[in-house]
């Protein structure tokens, strides 16, 4: 067996002056790149599956027949188009490139092979569990968080077995320093665990049926956090530790300023944090909090325009070779979609901006700018790089790479200038006002209707990205039907780090003075190479931004005024919401009406932060395909809903919402109810009685036959009031009930008065 | 007296200036780390994607079936 060396400038492959001690011995190990080859392969089939997902869905808007079946809906879909983008095709790129690049900046084979594989097989399993439930329904309404209470346990094992077996890694490395790249491969670790814990955090009511411990604007503070730094964390910080790694590989030359690339590392670790509440503008949330994101928000432009111009400026002198070389095109395209979508975000966090693109399709259209560009290109240039090495074999077709290049760009290209325009109309027509001070497009489908073609033409620039994903696929798999029949291994020799540390300067001279006795401490070398301290250092600027935020949104009573008419819902009410969330209302919907003249006008009374105190989890939604539901309760009769839920066309001619008649067939389960009252309860909603054994569905029972009869009355369909389109009704009639002040019961008053509130 | 009662007492008006007084101290520190750093040692960083897979590779046997 031949021996592969470290190369010649770096004696002992440490970073540092070694001791004779290590001289006389040096370790031989090998990579594991069976590993990267399983997540590369997964990578690609998950990216498919996740974007075909994409495709179906925005073919809904434009043709809502599709909506074939309750699973097939829209309001199912669209959660497990973004989980599989996300999770599944981001997620396995960045374990590609995580257990390429890893071993080899840490000179080291991974940890523990074992726990290589339990990560792999565990992550696919929880990917198939998402396929699985998402379209049944089962989900916690959390955007990005919607995986039930038994899959979140099971992220939370596999991210740990992950975690383990990176840092286990770096104990082991035989490289003093740790390389930028490995940087943000902690924070992300450290930071997705924390944000994937506390924001799941929730009490079972059932197998898969759980309910956020937090409520109404906590909920959603808790959510923003979360779904923000998801981003951060997940999409961001992964691929900047990809881009460092990947793109000077690709290049062959050394990233253009290392020094940028700590400024920018721990300002966006510190920033990030804080930026989540600009998701919540105008919201029932805290002024104070949303102001402090949307500051945090605009300084991390700087940050993040750090890395874009250190990926961009590693190219210097080698703009030749893009010219020549796809993969080198798809890192330019990527990065620079990463500095158009980071200088946007701050933009969009800017509370004027924001109010005109909040809940519009200008958001859609900054997430795809960023996850087709920035995520999709990196993967794509990260893989080409890959494939011949770890398959040991030219790559298939180089003219194929750049063609995919060509179609995937004028993909994104399409798409998103589409997807703009139509969130600019969007938000231009709904505050939109005539000569006589009154909307001038006061019916909600006449702002629907106007971005039919440019939903169309994104249905043609994700199809073209799609067929850029056919081709990388044929790569692939040719590339991979080429390898040789057995992989060769190479055999690699490097010295251990030995304790003790004797400082390099690397033959440059260090300057006297001050600053001299300063680097002589060696602090700050010290954090580099000390993983567990470096790790706790991240740690400590995620949670004490995270705690800073929180504390006062969680524990200062001012923020949430209470209102007294605000009553738990009804249990039917209660599992009408539930409908409600199973069916991914909350995709289109929103439920919080910001204050401003346009919005109260089409809406009704602006939301405020005390009407959500029982609702465990917030549903305030993040856009709107439909019209906001916050006071839909009471503005038509039951009936109306029936007739719209069986067959929203029938009601509104050029509707586009998915038919749901089998709310009108399925049977209401009324066995599941008192376990949901009972975990509300749990949570501090004052049940009263109906935490007694029998009574919430008895009670709900009640509420059922009077609203069954009511519709009856009203010359619909009779035997409905043991059909789920009850409770649903039930639900929507409630939305905006106790804020406007009418009589209400609540189920604190026992089984003795439930139903015919409206009456 | 719970936590609550004293946060609720105590205002708002001092959380986002501490939250700017901590990036501003984290910034501080994070500047005077890049100023110290010795160049040989930031040369070094930074060739060290590069550095990390031979380029001279002296492969092996085949040691490993697929």
């Amino acid at each position: 067996m031949s021996i592969t060396t470290p190369p010649a400038e770096l004696p002992f492959a440490n970073g540092t002056m070694s001791t004779p001690a290590s001289t006389a011995h040096l370790d031989e190990f090998s990579y594991d790149d069976d590993i990267v080859r399983k997540f590369l392969i997964v990578t690609f089939v998950w990216g498919l599956v996740g974007m075909l997902a994409g495709l179906f869905i925005a073919l809904q808007l434009v043709l809502p027949q599709l909506n074939l079946a309750p699973w097939l809906s829209f309001g199912r879909l669209r959660p497990l188009h973004t989980n599989a983008v996300i999770f599944a095709f981001a997620g396995n790129a960045f374990f590609t490139g995580c257990y390429y690049s890893l071993q080899r900046l840490c000179k080291a084979r991974m940890f523990s092979d074992g726990l290589s594989r339990f990560h792999f097989w565990g992550w696919q399993a929880i990917i198939v569990a998402a396929a699985i439930t998402l379209p049944l329904g089962y989900t916690q309404a959390k955007e990005y968080a919607e995986l039930e209470w038994p899959i979140d346990i099971a992220i939370a094992v596999v991210w740990v077995a992950f975690a383990v077996n990176v840092f286990g890694t770096l104990a082991r490395r035989r490289e003093r320093h740790l390389y930028v790249a490995i940087w943000f491969y902690i924070a992300s670790i450290v930071t997705v665990a924390i944000l994937h814990i506390f924001n799941n955090l929730s009490i079972p009511a059932g197998a898969f049926k759980s309910y956020s411990i937090y409520a109404g604007v906590q909920d959603a503070f808790m959510q923003w956090w979360y779904g923000h730094n998801a981003v951060a964390f997940f999409l961001t910080t992964p691929f900047l530790g990809l881009m460092y790694y990947f793109l000077p590989k690709a290049a062959e030359r050394p990233v253009f300023s290392y020094k940028l690339s700590i400024l920018h590392f721990w300002s966006l670790v510190f920033m990030y944090i804080w930026a989540g509440p600009h998701h919540l503008h105008y919201t029932a949330l805290p002024e104070w909090a949303s102001t402090l994101g949307m500051l945090f928000s605009v300084m991390l432009w700087m940050p993040s325009w750090g890395g874009m111009i250190n990926g961009l400026l590693t190219l210097r002198g080698a703009w030749h070779k893009v010219v020549d070389d796809p993969i080198l095109k798809f890192f330019v395209v990527a990065i620079t979609a990463y500095g158009m979508a980071t200088f946007e975000g701050p933009m969009l966090s800017i509370k004027s901006v924001n109010a005109l693109a909040h809940y519009t399709d200008w958001v859609i259209a900054h997430v795809h700018t960023g996850a087709l560009g920035w995520n999709g290109f990196m993967t794509f240039g990260m893989i080409y790089w890959l494939l011949p090495r770890v398959f040991q074999t030219p790559i298939y077709s180089k003219r194929l790479v750049s063609l995919h290049f060509w179609v995937a760009t004028f993909g994104i290209l399409l798409y998103v200038v589409a997807i703009y325009s139509a969130g600019a109309t969007q938000g231009l027509m709904w505050r939109a006002f005539d000569n006589t001070g009154h909307l001038t497009y006061p019916d909600f489908i006449e702002t629907v209707m106007k971005l039919m073609p440019m939903y169309w033409v994104r249905v043609v620039g994700g199809t073209l990205y799609i067929v850029g994903m056919l081709l990388f696929g044929w790569n692939i798999l040719m590339t991979w039907r080429r390898r040789p029949s057995a992989y060769d291994v190479p055999v690699i020799r490097a010295a251990p780090l030995t304790r003790e540390v004797v400082d390099d300067h690397h033959g440059v001279p260090v300057p006297a003075g001050a600053f001299t006795r300063f680097v002589q401490m060696g602090w700050h070398r010290a954090w580099e190479r000390r993983w567990a301290f470096f790790t706790t250092m991240t740690l400590l600027a995620v949670i004490v931004a995270s705690l800073f935020e929180m504390l006062p949104t969680f524990l200062i009573r001012s923020n949430v005024p209470s209102i007294a008419s605000v009553k738990p819902y009804t249990p039917l009410e209660l599992v009408g919401r539930d409908i409600y969330i199973r069916e991914g209302c909350f995709n289109c919907h929103s439920q919080m009406i910001r204050p401003f003249r346009y919005e109260t006008e089409r809406y009704g009374e602006y939301s405020k932060p005390g009407e959500f105190v029982y609702d465990h989890p917030f549903l305030w939604g993040s856009r709107r395909i439909g019209p906001d539901l916050a006071r839909i309760g009471g503005k038509y009769p039951d009936l109306w809903h029936v007739r719209h839920m069986q067959d929203p066309r029938s009601i509104t001619p050029k509707s586009i919402m998915p038919a749901y008649p089998h709310l009108l067939t399925d049977d209401l389960d009324f066995n599941v109810i008192q376990s949901r009252v009972d975990a509300m309860a749990m949570l501090g909603v004052p049940y009263g009685d109906a935490v007694v054994p029998g009574h919430a569905a008895a009670m709900a029972r009640q509420q059922a036959n009077a609203i069954g009869a009511g519709i009856a009355s009203q010359g619909g369909p009779t035997g409905l009031e043991r059909k789920e389109i009850i409770a649903l009704t039930a639900y929507l009639q409630r939305l905006g009930h106790d804020i406007k002040g009418e009589g209400t019961q609540t189920a604190t008053t026992g089984t003795t008065t439930v139903g015919g509130e409206r009456q | 007296m719970t936590l609550t009662d004293i946060m609720s007492a105590s205002g708002l008006a001092w959380y986002p200036t501490v939250a700017l007084i901590l990036f501003l101290l984290a910034f501080i520190v994070l500047t005077v780390r890049l100023m110290t750093l010795e160049p040989g040692t930031v040369e070094h960083l930074r060739e060290l994607p590069l550095d990390s897979e031979p380029a001279d590779s002296q492969t092996t046997v085949p040691t490993r079936r697929r």
